[in-house]
């Protein structure tokens, strides 16, 4: 039929309409230090991304208010990716050549991983603070790259000894199709299969899908004895949690850090379909230093003044690149910079539990010393992450 | 299948069918592709939600205020997009697509800026949960259904008993020969615009509760709506419905036995196939001589 040729014609302007960004720019003058940082206004981290830069812009703001890094005042550039990977190198190049003396990578895994050639090839020191994916630090092009962690092999470990400890043995896991989470999925699970627990079924779920009815129905029929569900959070983790507590409502689900993290998809989920919900929390209020965030946070916080792991993780990104500045002796020499901050050691993060640090090294590109990083946290009644999972906690 | 999976195949076709009832009317009042139809839902859809979380206004008129935005872009589209090109290319139609793809991208940027980028959860206008034969059933489910059946006999009955109606189909038959013969074509075209805005903000507002929204559903949806009328084709009304009912069961069931992956085959199997054997949809078009 005639109008079959305007299916090109879609597909045609989707890949001309699929870019997009926004800028600020400017090079770098003697007196300041300016760092560069890929964001995610539009894509799917933009559902979690404001909530790092809060932290970041608090402790960007604590520093100059204090009279800058040795001096000179901290100055940020940020330009959006979208979470599209195929724009993510161009645009930290953009930012390189505006001026950026290190670059902090605040969207999907996905676009950390694509910053990662650009990061060696311009030999400056990378950072992407909230991703999980141990794919960003493996080789190649691992050289400039660091994350603070707990990584999704980390919480892979955790998520073994928890279920292991509760009695669980078989597992099923239903997982939203992005990148970012397919490269989570096969980390976990080996950390999962090796502490024999039994994969009973593994389903996919289409990111905006409207319906997961058919996928939670062969869950069903596999008769697991407990369900992982691995999203980026947000309206697809909210549909698959609804269909599960309407399906299974006595079905015991672990999810990874990202629905404890976003507030705005509590809201999402039917009323009690998130209680009992173990996930990968970063946030235990016993930790003072979590506290003292947190207490900056409500005042400075603005619109995103939740506490969440990513205000602290964007707060704690920025000391440990003010920590590296300041023992490089300025942000000029971007090979000293790097090797200043492979020198911290047992920093102490304002996420995780108390005895939590972070140490990077030549050969250590994930921060955390240890999985207590990570605090096993629980939905309650009323679809909030207010309790501790009793079963189990990771240890240093 | 289980129960509960029959629910879900009529709430998808439903939804389904109501934005490929809006195809149709702008396919056979205009002769276009509307693609920002789920769009519109999504507008429309997060428009309301937030009227009555940030502005704390009541559901109904946050409602009708979100679907009337859905109406009022559909129809700006026409006036002040779609017409000029049209006129401009002589009827090509592929110029106008391209503007009514930006126009989608477009609206997913505005509502992400204007509503926020995170998702939004609709509102149940009818909060209760049923037990059918095993399988919950939510009001809103039921609401969904009987706007569907509404909207489709209403349409269904304007299209062949009102005049309006039968100078839509003459304008989509040949729209030079409705011109000569005096029929409206500007304000027929707008009116298909307009209905299909009305249908696109109706179906999101209703769906938006089950399934959530976020200001990139609105390709997603868009698709939705498009795989219906592409299957039910143009020669019945009801033939979105029909189309958008085939491809939910067979997304479904083929999702139940063989898991994900197997979605996308099926719909490549299916538009194959189509396209081999029934070009124009399994409800084919008249041609009128």
């Amino acid at each position: 039929m005639k109008r079959t040729t305007t299916l090109t014609g879609l597909a045609v302007a989707s890949l001309l309409l699929s870019a997009c960004s926004g800028a600020d720019g400017g090079g770098a003058s003697d007196d300041e230090i300016v760092l560069g940082i890929v964001t995610d206004t539009s894509g799917g981290a933009s559902a979690y991304a404001p909530y790092t830069a809060v932290g970041m812009e608090i402790a960007i703001d604590e520093i100059n208010e204090a009279g800058g890094i040795d001096g000179k005042l901290v100055r940020v550039i940020t330009k959006n990716d979208g979470s599209d990977t195929t724009q993510t190198p161009t645009i930290a190049r953009r930012l390189i050549d505006d001026g950026a003396q290190v670059l902090i990578l605040n969207s999907g895994s996905a676009s950390a991983i694509a910053s990662k050639v650009v990061c060696v090839e311009e030999d400056i020191l990378c950072v992407a603070p909230t991703n999980l994916s141990a794919s960003i630090v493996e080789a190649p092009d691992n050289e400039n790259i660091y994350i603070l962690g707990p990584t999704s092999a980390g919480i892979g470990e955790a998520f073994a000894q928890g279920m292991n400890a509760a009695g669980y043995k078989k597992l099923a896991v239903i997982a939203d199709d992005v990148a970012t989470i397919q490269d989570y999925a096969s980390a976990m699970m080996a950390q999962l299969e090796e502490a024999g627990i039994e994969p009973v079924a593994l389903e996919k779920v289409a990111t905006d899908a409207s319906d997961a009815s058919a996928q939670i129905a062969r869950i069903k029929d596999a008769d697991p004895d407990v369900v992982l569900v691995m999203s980026l959070g947000g309206q697809t983790e909210a549909l698959i949690q609804n269909g599960l507590f309407q399906a299974m409502p006595d079905m015991p689900r672990f999810s990874l850090a990202s629905i404890g993290n976003q507030p705005e998809t509590w809201d999402l989920a039917t009323a009690g379909a998130l209680e009992g919900v173990v996930f990968a929390g970063s946030i235990d209020t016993t930790n003072k230093r979590t506290t003292e965030f947190e207490k900056l946070l409500t005042t400075r916080g603005g619109n995103n003044s939740e506490l969440t792991a990513y205000g602290p993780q964007g707060y704690d990104v920025i000391k440990l690149i003010e920590q590296a500045i300041t023992a490089a002796d300025g942000a000029e020499d971007r090979e000293a910079v790097q090797k200043a901050f492979e020198s911290i050691s047992d920093y102490k993060p304002h996420y995780g539990q108390d005895e939590y640090t972070i140490s990077f090294g030549a050969d250590k590109h994930v921060g955390a010393d240890g999985s207590c990083g990570l605090v096993l946290a629980q939905f309650d009644a009323q679809d909030r992450p207010t309790k501790t999972w009793p079963e189990f906690q990771p240890t240093c | 299948m289980p129960a509960q999976l029959w629910v879900s195949v009529i709430e998808l076709s439903c939804f389904g069918g109501l934005l490929g009832l809006g195809y149709y009317l702008v396919l056979r009042g205009a002769d276009i592709f509307l693609f920002i139809l789920g769009g519109l839902g999504m507008f429309g859809a997060m428009l309301g939600v937030h009227l009555m979380t940030t502005n704390g206004w009541p559901w109904p008129l946050a409602v009708f205020v979100g679907v009337l935005a859905s109406v009022v872009i559909a129809t700006l589209t026409e006036v002040l997009i779609v017409r000029p090109i049209h006129r401009r290319t002589g009827g090509e139609e592929m110029p106008s697509i391209l503007a009514v793809v930006a126009i989608l991208f477009g609206l997913e940027q505005l509502a992400g800026t204007l509503f926020g980028r995170t998702p939004m959860t609709g509102r149940a206008f009818w909060d209760a949960d049923f037990t059918v034969l095993g399988a919950h059933v939510a009001g809103q489910s039921i609401l969904l259904v009987l706007t569907t059946v509404v909207a489709f006999v209403a349409i269904g009955w304007w299209m062949r008993n009102s005049a309006s109606g039968r100078m839509l189909r003459a304008v989509g038959d040949n729209e030079h020969a409705a011109r000569m013969l005096g029929v409206p074509v500007d304000r027929i075209r707008v009116t298909a615009f307009a209905l299909a805005g009305l249908l696109g903000g109706v179906a999101g507002s209703l769906f938006a509760a089950k399934a959530g929204v976020a200001f990139t559903s609105g390709l997603e949806w868009t698709l939705v709506g498009f795989l219906g009328v592409i299957v039910g084709g143009l020669g019945r009304v009801w033939g979105p419905l029909v189309g958008a009912l085939i491809v939910a069961t067979l997304q479904t069931w083929v999702v139940y036995e063989f898991g994900h992956a197997a979605r996308d085959y099926i719909t490549l199997v299916l538009a194959l196939a189509l396209f081999a054997l029934r070009p124009e949809g399994i409800f084919q078009t008249k041609v009128r001589i």
